[in-house]
């Protein structure tokens, strides 16, 4: 508790020192408060009053010494408490003190207006903080200032203590001599000391200041309440209104000695300047030099004596410091090294211009800003390694390479694609020179000879009814027709043979044209005329909705798509004059050669047609794909037919060859060709391997 | 895609393909829907003539464009230009049964998609040539060995034509074909089922909306 704050680095320090022992600054204020013209540490009496207003702020402010909450105070607030008792604070009721009852004012007299500022001046500049509160006597708000009266001190004159100030103070001693009782506070006794008697001299309060009407006996103070400069110590921090501070009243100013202030000005102390010649600027005579107390800091650095001497011989036996290997090389060496030359204060230059024009010894800064600095004798010392020498050798090279011209590199002759034109060479002469020559090299198969498949074939061909139109849909694309065409025929050729209306249904754009080729070629044959033998049902386009469509309601899908105009309405031909579903055919035929249509035409139709027979005549790479429809338990395809032995077949059963023969043998000297190259590089690749294996 | 069209399109997508569905499931005599069906399946083939036309109007754009900036080729964009307009003018003129249109077909467009056809076997056996010199592995020599028996099984012979090694042969071809290659076309034909049954109930149950873009 009887510390202070350094205003300058906020070190706690013993309230009796003078000056802070971590800084030097001073703590009590020396000069500026006219205490009698006494120089040197102000004592707690010889500090102004302050007010209540800022005893109040003071003790509001957090942080401040004496502050605590209302309900756990410390034992310093409750001592005060204690000697705040009602019966203690102020004087008896009915009496007055001789010195109130000459300052106050008549009845009839109106009341002084001076209200008392609320707001709190600000406190000066480093004056310490727990000092004020503490060592300082109460304001001067709270001392009896009677109206035509300009000194206070008047109001505390000795011999005068009433008798119920003589009570508190007996009991205040006798509570100091209780046993077990710490001792209080220095600072607090000299608060107690001064506060009390002036509060209870002064009236408590503002309104009990007032001079009360005669006859009426002043009022007691509430019960809970202390002195006045109290009351604010023991009620809860409040906060501190932050208002511009208000001038305080001339009443309430503290009293300025006539012989240091006979101005307004406030005190000062002239400045100690010495001029060139070591002697004091005129005015500074009169201050007594050796009376300032000086901080020891200050002392330090007086120069001479026996101390500087010792110290200085010292400094030259001191080694000199080392800086740690981890700061040396992390120092720059030499790359920020100044090259500015300290030179004595004499051969300093005179700064020029500027806003230190006139002065020597002023650091340039163009010598280090302006100027280029030599660079370091290490500046070029570079830690390499292996890598780097090594990625510096490669930069070299891709340097080198690029100022080099690069030869041309020779054209690379172009090779003949031998076995290219070989194998397309080979193939085309097989095919070609029996089909040129006519040659029958390879024996048609004997009916031992031919595929199992054809004779389901002609089975369900035996079943087919003859009054009702059977239905072609040809499904492949011109470049097929070469094979599709040799299987196909036969079929046809049986169809016209058996007497059978045809319809066919294109499911390609092509497809019309391919099936008017076929029918032309075998009705010439059989004297089927078109519209009456066989009739072009057109292009159906749409897929495999088309072909749903088409196999539910034969008739409307034609007409949905228009049909074959230069037919005419085929609808009402004979041969398709019953036809409403597509079971109502006689049989389904369908030439195709892409695996995903001829699936679809499957899979839609075999649900449909009922008991109407569906013949697939494909070609060899689709016979896989619909084959697993065939052979399954309940087929929806009842007969398969493909590939040339199957037509070749097919014509000897029809007791007709046609082109299927006339293929056979251009056929079989193609298929052999094939063989033969296909062995051949085989062969070749399988010596390459070998040869090259065995060396290693 | 904006949400009022999302729930303008969804509702009738999905109420077709389940009209269309059960209209192939149930009788026709018993299914309300069944000439709803029919009307949507048609509506379905005239939009599919539809993208027909739309192609060939894509390719006749295309081309003319080539022609018209004189890209790289535009003279080959010109005769096919020319070809199509006077195909297309034939044969809504005077039908696919005018002689100059089957002779167009017959000795134009037929030969040309057969030579294609030609040129695919040739290449073929070039790469079956080839394969052992490249890729000298097991597998590719268990590939020649089963296309070599293949078509020794499926050509005829030139000699030896019906000897029991020819025999034996045929029956080599065929149990590769019948269990190998029927095996593998029933898996493919399985996993093609289960894939449009997913991708059909993904549309019917507006899971999938591949008309929403």
């Amino acid at each position: 508790m009887d510390e202070i704050r350094c205003p300058m680095c906020s070190t706690l320090n013993p309230s009796e020192a003078d000056v802070c022992r971590q800084c030097g600054a001073r703590l009590k204020p020396v000069l500026g408060i006219p205490t009698g013209g006494k120089t040197g540490p102000l004592e707690a009496g010889d500090l102004p009053p302050v007010p209540d207003w800022l005893n109040r702020i003071r003790s509001d402010l957090p942080g401040e010494e004496g502050e605590a909450p209302a309900s756990e105070g410390p034992d310093w607030l409750g001592r005060m408490r204690e000697a705040a008792t009602p019966g203690d604070e102020g004087p008896p009721a009915g009496e007055v003190p001789e010195w109130l009852k000459e300052d106050a004012p008549a009845p009839d007299e109106p009341a002084p207006s001076a209200p008392a500022p609320r707001t709190a001046p600000p406190a000066p500049a480093g004056k310490p903080a727990a000092a004020s509160s503490t060592a300082e006597p109460p304001s001067p708000s709270l001392t009896p200032i009677e109206p035509g009266t300009s000194k206070p001190n008047e109001t505390s004159m000795a011999g005068e203590t009433p008798e119920w100030l003589s009570r508190i103070r007996d009991r205040e001693a006798k509570a100091r001599q209780r046993p077990g009782q710490e001792p209080e506070e220095d600072w607090l006794a000299r608060f107690r000391d001064e506060a009390i008697p002036s509060a209870a001299q002064a009236k408590p309060d503002k309104k009990e200041a007032r001079p009360e009407p005669p006859g009426v006996s002043p009022k007691p103070p509430p019960k809970e309440a202390g002195p006045a400069e109290l009351r604010p110590m023991a009620r809860p921090p409040a906060p501190v209104p932050s208002r511009a501070p208000e001038p305080i009243p001339a009443a309430l100013q503290p009293p300025i000695p006539e012989t240091e202030a006979p101005s307004q000005d406030l005190p000062k102390v002239p400045a100690l300047i010495l001029d060139s010649g070591g002697t004091a600027t005129p005015g500074a005579e009169d201050i007594d030099l050796e009376s300032i107390q000086l901080p020891e800091w200050m002392s330090d650095l007086k120069g001479g004596g026996p101390e500087e001497a010792a110290g200085e011989r010292s400094r030259r036996d001191l080694a000199p410091a080392t800086i740690p290997a981890w700061l040396e090389a992390m120092r720059p060496i030499d790359t920020f090294r100044s090259v500015v030359e300290i030179q004595p204060e004499e051969e300093q230059s005179v700064e020029a211009a500027g806003p230190l024009a006139g002065l020597r010894g002023v650091l340039l800064a163009e010598p280090v800003v302006a100027m280029p600095r030599a660079p370091g004798m290490d500046m070029g010392r570079v830690d390499v390694t292996d890598r780097h020498y090594a990625q510096a050798e490669l930069l070299q090279k891709m340097l080198e390479e690029e100022a080099h011209e690069a030869p041309v590199a020779p054209g690379q002759r172009r090779r003949l694609p031998l076995l290219r034109w070989v194998v397309g060479a080979a193939v085309l002469l097989a095919v070609a020179i029996p089909a040129v020559l006519g040659a029958t090299w390879f024996p048609v198969p004997s009916p031992e000879q031919w595929p199992p498949e054809l004779v389901g074939f002609r089975s369900v061909m035996g079943r087919i009814p003859t009054d009702r139109a059977s239905l072609l849909v040809f499904d492949y694309e011109p470049g097929y027709a070469g094979e599709m065409e040799a299987v196909l025929g036969p079929v046809v050729d049986d169809l016209m043979t058996r007497g059978i209306p045809l319809a066919t249904l294109a499911t390609r754009p092509a497809g019309r044209i391919l099936a008017e080729r076929i029918l032309a070629r075998y009705s010439s044959l059989h004297g089927f005329a078109a519209g009456e033998g066989f009739l072009h049902l057109g292009y159906l386009p749409g897929g495999a909705t088309a072909a749903q469509a088409f196999l539910a309601a034969p008739r409307q899908a034609w007409e949905s798509v228009g049909g074959a105009p230069s037919e005419g309405d085929v609808w009402v031909s004979p041969s398709l004059a019953s036809i409403q579903t597509a079971s109502d055919f006689g049989a389904v035929f369908l030439f195709s050669a892409g695996a995903e249509s001829a699936r679809t035409w499957v899979e839609q139709a075999g649900p449909l047609l009922d008991s109407t027979p569906l013949l697939a005549v494909v070609s060899a790479g689709v016979e896989p794909i619909l084959r697993p429809y065939y052979d399954s338990q309940a087929p929806p395809l009842d007969a398969i037919a493909s590939g040339l032995p199957m037509a070749l077949a097919y014509e000897g059963a029809n007791g007709r060859q046609a082109d299927a023969l006339s293929r056979w043998n251009p056929y079989g000297s193609g298929m052999l060709a094939a063989e033969a190259l296909l062995a051949g590089g085989t062969l070749y690749g399988l010596a390459g391997w070998l040869t090259r294996r065995r060396p290693a | 895609m904006k949400l009022g069209a999302y729930l303008l399109w969804t509702p009738v997508a999905v109420a077709a393909g389940w009209t269309v569905l059960l209209g192939y499931l149930l009788d026709d005599a018993v299914n309300p829907l069944a000439d709803f069906r029919l009307l949507l399946l048609r509506w379905a083939v005239w939009i599919a003539a539809g993208a027909v036309l739309i192609g060939l109007l894509n390719l006749l754009a295309v081309h003319w464009s080539k022609i018209s900036l004189l890209e790289p080729g535009w003279p080959y964009s010109a005769l096919v230009l020319l070809f199509f307009l006077t195909t297309l003018v034939l044969g809504i003129v005077f039908g696919t049964n005018y002689p100059i249109v089957s002779m167009l077909f017959q000795y134009v467009q037929l030969p040309v998609e057969a030579s294609l056809m030609g040129l695919l076997a040739i290449t073929l056996v070039l790469a079956g040539v080839r394969l052992m010199m490249r890729r000298r592995q097991l597998t590719s020599a268990i590939f020649l060995a089963v296309a070599l028996l293949v078509l020794l099984g499926t050509g005829p012979w030139l000699i030896g034509n019906g000897s029991a090694l020819q025999e034996a042969v045929v029956v080599g071809q065929r149990w590769i074909t019948q269990v190998f290659a029927a095996g593998g076309a029933r898996g493919i034909v399985i996993g093609i089922a289960l894939g449009a049954i997913t991708t059909g109930l993904r549309v019917l149950l507006a899971s999938d909306r591949p008309y929403a873009d």
